[in-house]
């Protein structure tokens, strides 16, 4: 143990390369398990793109596929399902509730989806939390919109401003809804998921546009005044998916069952949670390429070390034979070098974890706010600590290439100090 | 005795008192070298203080790596009190100086990380018979590096201050003398330790020494190429007359 103490009085004395080598693999460490964290971050919240809904269900297709139109808004749904459909499914006695929503539309480059109010009450991201609103409230009017926080940064709206939506994903002018403007009713909070690049409207509003509406585009001489439509039965033919709440977990396979089997038309139902986690693997490429990046820079951290430990061999053979001459053995060098490392090594995972839980504290309210992502301060978990244990037996194993030189350098040299 | 032992106190006594007792030794560093350090006999006797005079090339450095164990004999005998070196093993050997020995280099002794008592300490550290022997004189191992070091003149408050490189070289190496003598070992083995110091300083260096070597008992060899020297000591070994080897080329001191 009087060698442990040796190895600490030694990088005092050479602070200052003592420091520089500790910050170095610090920052090394942080990038690698803040990289990590993000990464578990990341797929939690992507996990959580989505919480609370047990099923979704639409017209038959690839599980992917439906995740994608109906969560992401990313694709168009190659079918719809009918009302009647969806109308079985709701009084299902293994249903709760259920979302209905309809795509088709744009503004501005943002998707419109219509759906119920329910939407507002139901619809739960990240560890289940609900949608809140920033300013306003759910549409009430025919023409009222509620926008995801996203589409309000981006285009500046306000409450009570007036939009047009256009008819596709395409903002093209013969086709836009320019007729029948809505009204900023409500704003959301941003959630970091697909809600926020979102415009909401009713149901009854995606159907009250398209009347007099055929083949994608408006029939010349079936215009219908936007007033005379609140008269109108608006109840769809058909939606693209439906969120489905269940009265119990257990019953999401039966439900599922039912809603594969279902004779009258043909349906897809998929658990949210098993299609995000299906799609996650497909980007798992990047994500693990990402953490090899950043064990390379640890690596390159503790290559520092060496380069520092064994630069300074050569001017310490002095020391080692004074150390040999009170009686120290080869095995007292060879430990006193793998000390230095050590302190090093663990020296810079403490700073790294130090630094890491520094800027976790300091920029959580930013990403929570900007980017939806919620990092929680936590200790290290299993993962972390296995990539902490990792780097500090990389450090040791480093540490024994310049303990075993002075080893043999203390062996060779004996008691006569060359310079 | 041996030949080339000359000595103010005549031939070195025989017998279980002695210190150092080399037999026969033939050492090279290599099995296919040739022999650097051929000596028939040599002894030393217990409190002896003895001067051991040699060119550089005469086998100095052979023989103090020999009697501290560092390098190890294959042919002949070399006993340090009573303990057969040549057939200790490397760790054996590594405590026996631990224990046994004091060593003071030339020049550079302190380890320049660690304040002057931790330089004084450090053998109480690797050696626990030391650490016992110098509590046995003061209450602390600090109180006894701080009592050495006041023998030697070096007790002054602004010293202990200081980072040991600061010190000169005088300083150093009475610092160094302390270390050795620390935990009372019974050989102190000195290797040119007064070369860097002028006459004046060389020569109270070396009173403080013998006064320390004699208080505690320590047995002193002291070598250098220096024969000015030679008066101060009770016997002088000339290395170049006893080492029967035939030295070519002057390597290694």
């Amino acid at each position: 143990m009087a060698i442990l103490g040796l190895a600490w009085k030694s990088l005092v004395n050479r602070r200052a390369t003592a420091a520089l080598t500790v910050f170095s693999i610090a920052l090394s460490v942080t990038l690698l398990v803040g990289v990590d964290r993000l990464r578990h971050e990341a797929r939690a919240s992507f996990a959580n793109t989505i919480s609370g809904t047990d099923l979704i269900v639409g017209a038959r297709s690839g599980g992917i596929q439906l995740l994608l139109y109906s969560v992401f808004r990313i694709g168009s749904p190659t079918n719809n399902m009918g009302w009647a459909s969806y109308q079985d499914l709701a009084n299902h006695p293994r249903v709760a509730w259920t979302v209905p929503i309809s795509l088709g539309d744009s503004h501005r480059g943002y998707r419109v989806m219509g759906t119920t109010t329910a939407y507002f009450q139901h619809y739960r991201y990240g560890r289940d939390r609900a949608l809140a609103f920033a300013a306003g409230g759910p549409f009430d009017d025919l023409y009222d919109a509620v926008l995801g926080a996203q589409v309000v940064r981006q285009l500046g709206y306000r409450l009570g401003d007036e939009l047009v939506v256009a008819h596709g994903a395409a903002d093209v002018d013969f086709t836009r809804h320019e007729d029948k403007p809505f009204r900023v009713a409500g704003i959301l909070r941003a959630t970091g998921t697909p809600v926020d690049h979102t415009v909401h409207v009713s149901l009854q509003a995606i159907e009250a546009i398209h009347v007099g509406w055929q083949g994608g585009a408006p029939m010349p001489g079936f215009e219908v005044p936007a007033e005379r439509l609140r008269a109108m039965d608006l109840t769809p033919d058909e939606i693209t998916a439906v969120l489905v709440g269940l009265t119990s977990r257990m019953a999401a396979f039966q439900v599922q069952r039912y809603v594969n089997d279902y004779k009258a038309e043909p349906l897809t139902a998929i658990l949210p949670g098993v299609a995000l986690s299906e799609l996650w693997n497909l980007m798992a490429v990047a994500e693990n390429a990402l953490l090899v990046v950043a064990a390379f820079v640890v690596v390159v951290g503790l290559v520092g070390m060496l380069t520092a430990l064994l630069a300074s061999l050569n001017e310490r053979r002095r020391e080692m034979a004074i150390l040999r001459s009170v009686g120290a053995r080869p095995v007292h060098v060879f430990a006193l070098i793998m000390g230095e490392a050590g302190v090093l090594t663990l020296g810079g995972i403490g700073l790294g974890l130090a630094l890491l839980y520094g800027l976790v504290l300091s920029a959580r309210a930013v990403m929570a706010q900007h980017l939806g992502l919620h990092i929680a301060v936590t200790a290290p978990g299993g993962g972390e600590v296995m990539l902490l244990g990792a780097v500090a037996v990389a450090g040791f194993v480093v540490g024994i290439i310049p303990a075993y030189r002075a080893y043999r350098l203390s062996l060779a040299d004996g008691l006569s100090i060359r310079v | 005795m041996s030949d080339g032992t000359t000595g103010t106190h005549g031939q070195a006594p025989a017998g279980d008192t002695a210190v150092i007792r080399i037999r026969d030794l033939a050492f090279r560093w290599h099995p296919r070298e040739s022999v650097v350090l051929a000596l028939h006999e040599l002894m030393v006797e217990r409190g002896e203080q003895v001067f051991i005079e040699g060119p550089s090339g005469s086998g100095k450095s052979t023989l103090l790596g020999l009697l501290a164990g560092v390098s190890v004999a294959r042919q002949g005998e070399v006993r340090v009190l009573d303990r057969r070196l040549d057939t200790l093993g490397a760790a054996a050997r590594d405590h026996f100086r631990a224990h046994h020995i004091g060593y003071i280099f030339q020049m550079f002794n302190l380890i320049p990380y660690l304040s002057m008592t931790d330089n004084v300490i450090l053998p109480c550290r690797f050696s626990r018979r030391r650490r016992q022997r110098a509590l046995q004189r003061s209450p602390s191992l600090e109180a006894e590096a701080l009592r050495l070091l006041g023998h030697l003149d070096m007790d002054e408050p602004a010293f202990h201050r200081r980072p040991v490189t600061a010190l000169s070289v005088g300083q150093q190496q009475r610092v160094a003398a302390a270390r050795a003598l620390m935990g009372s070992p019974e050989l102190l083995i000195a290797d040119e330790p007064t070369s860097a110091l002028d006459g004046d300083r060389r020569e109270s260096f070396l009173r403080l020494l013998f006064d320390e070597c004699r208080a505690s008992g320590a047995t002193l060899v002291f070598v250098s190429h220096d024969r000015s020297l030679e008066g101060l000591f009770q016997r002088t070994i000339r290395l170049a007359d006893i080492n029967g080897a035939v030295l070519t080329t002057a390597t290694g001191g």
